[in-house]
């Protein structure tokens, strides 16, 4: 059946690298085989991050230069990314998960279900508590919303309850977790939702 | 996690429109075993899922990324069981201009916003992903009363 693509979208700097980067050592531990495809414009930035790590056979990250607007190819001609996770299967037939991370795009940013089984949102409190008003794409559509920077919300006056009151009644009961990358908060709920709804175990 | 009681599905057995199939979900049907999911028409799109059928049981869906469920897909025919794909009605809201210059401001917009069209005469069809008022707050937004008429549409 080939493994489950996994996809995580949001704006520049909300934490979506971060994110993988706590993910990773999490999967390992229950044995999920994976393998990571980011998206740059013109760099493999986030990638060579990923395999700096060392959390991660480098051969398992693979990045993909989208040229253009980020959201293109995750939404309106995903064959780049399509490609990419079609040759990492065949590389490694082991693979249970592939973790797609957008370029980082503004609120409107979806994913294609044509190149994703599932994908998350992730905005961070430092972006305003008012992102979840705004009724952006992103949030209203994704099946997981994640806000993430959960630390910063003191120092940049969210209120951050309310946030997640908001974020959670804009989306007709899909799932809303805060998290923060700096502590691994929130980190294994994100885990053991994508081991029940996209693994499947 | 409810891993021996949940119906795993890798394959899609056929459809509602075989005549064979067919009259085997009639006899099915009569027991009450038939088992029905209702998916909204952008999750048809998936290829793993976690859904339940109208009976309440859980059916974990992983089929191979080549082939994809229909309004009318059967997961599986067994003796004593049933499981068929049933694809809620598409929400759509249909649009038309006041005027020529009206028009072409709301086809760039509709772009811009990336919603999904389809053209009419001189209507526009937007598909709407959850609720009609994420479109029409963006209408009010960006036009003024009278500019544009817009109704609700299910098929
Ligand atoms: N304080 C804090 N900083 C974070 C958190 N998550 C990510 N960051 C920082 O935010 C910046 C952007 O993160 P990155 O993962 O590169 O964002 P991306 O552009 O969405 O991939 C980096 O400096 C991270 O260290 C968090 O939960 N708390
Ligand atoms: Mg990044």
């Amino acid at each position: 059946m080939g493994a489950a693509r996994v996809g995580i979208g949001g704006p520049v700097g909300s934490g979506k690298t971060a994110l993988i980067e706590q993910m990773l050592p999490a999967f390992k531990s229950i044995d999920i085989s994976i393998a990571v495809i980011t998206n740059d414009l013109v760099t493999a930035e986030d990638a060579d991050r990923i395999r700096r790590s060392g959390l991660i056979d480098p051969e398992r990250v693979v990045a993909v230069e989208a040229g253009a607007c980020p959201h293109t190819v995750i939404r309106e001609d995903p064959t780049l990314n399509i490609t990419a996770a079609d040759e990492l299967e065949i590389k490694f037939p082991d693979l249970d998960l592939i973790l797609i991370e957008s370029g980082g795009d503004n609120l409107a940013s979806t994913f294609s279900l044509d190149l994703v089984d599932w994908w998350m949102f992730v905005i961070d409190v430092a972006g305003g508590d008012d992102i979840p008003r705004k009724r952006g794409p992103g949030c209203l559509q994704s099946d997981l919303l994640v806000i993430n920077k959960q630390d910063l919300a003191p120092y940049v006056g969210v209120d951050l309850d309310r946030m997640l009151l908001e974020s959670k009644e804009s989306r007709s009961g899909k799932p809303v977790i805060v998290t923060n990358c700096r502590a691994q908060m929130g980190i294994n709920k994100i885990v053991d939702l994508i081991v029940e709804e996209v693994l499947l175990l | 996690m409810s891993v021996d009681r949940m119906k795993r599905i890798s394959s899609i057995f056929g459809h509602v429109s075989d005549a064979r199939i067919s009259k085997l979900l009639h006899e099915l049907d009569h027991q009450n075993l038939v088992e029905t999911i209702t998916l909204l028409p952008e999750d048809l799109k998936r290829h793993r899922l976690k859904v339940k059928t109208d009976k309440d049981h859980q059916v974990a869906i992983s089929i191979p990324r080549n082939i994809a469920l229909e309004d009318g897909s059967v997961l599986c025919l067994e003796t004593d069981r049933a499981i068929i794909i049933c694809a809620s009605k598409q929400k759509w809201l249909v649009i038309t201009a006041s005027t020529p210059a009206l028009a072409i401001q709301l086809g760039y917009h509709a772009g811009n916003l990336h919603w999904k069209v389809r053209f009419q005469g001189a209507e526009l069809h937007v598909v709407v992903v959850s609720c009609y008022k994420d479109y029409t707050d963006r209408l009010h937004d960006l036009f003024k009363p009278g500019d544009l008429l817009w109704r609700k549409m299910e098929e």
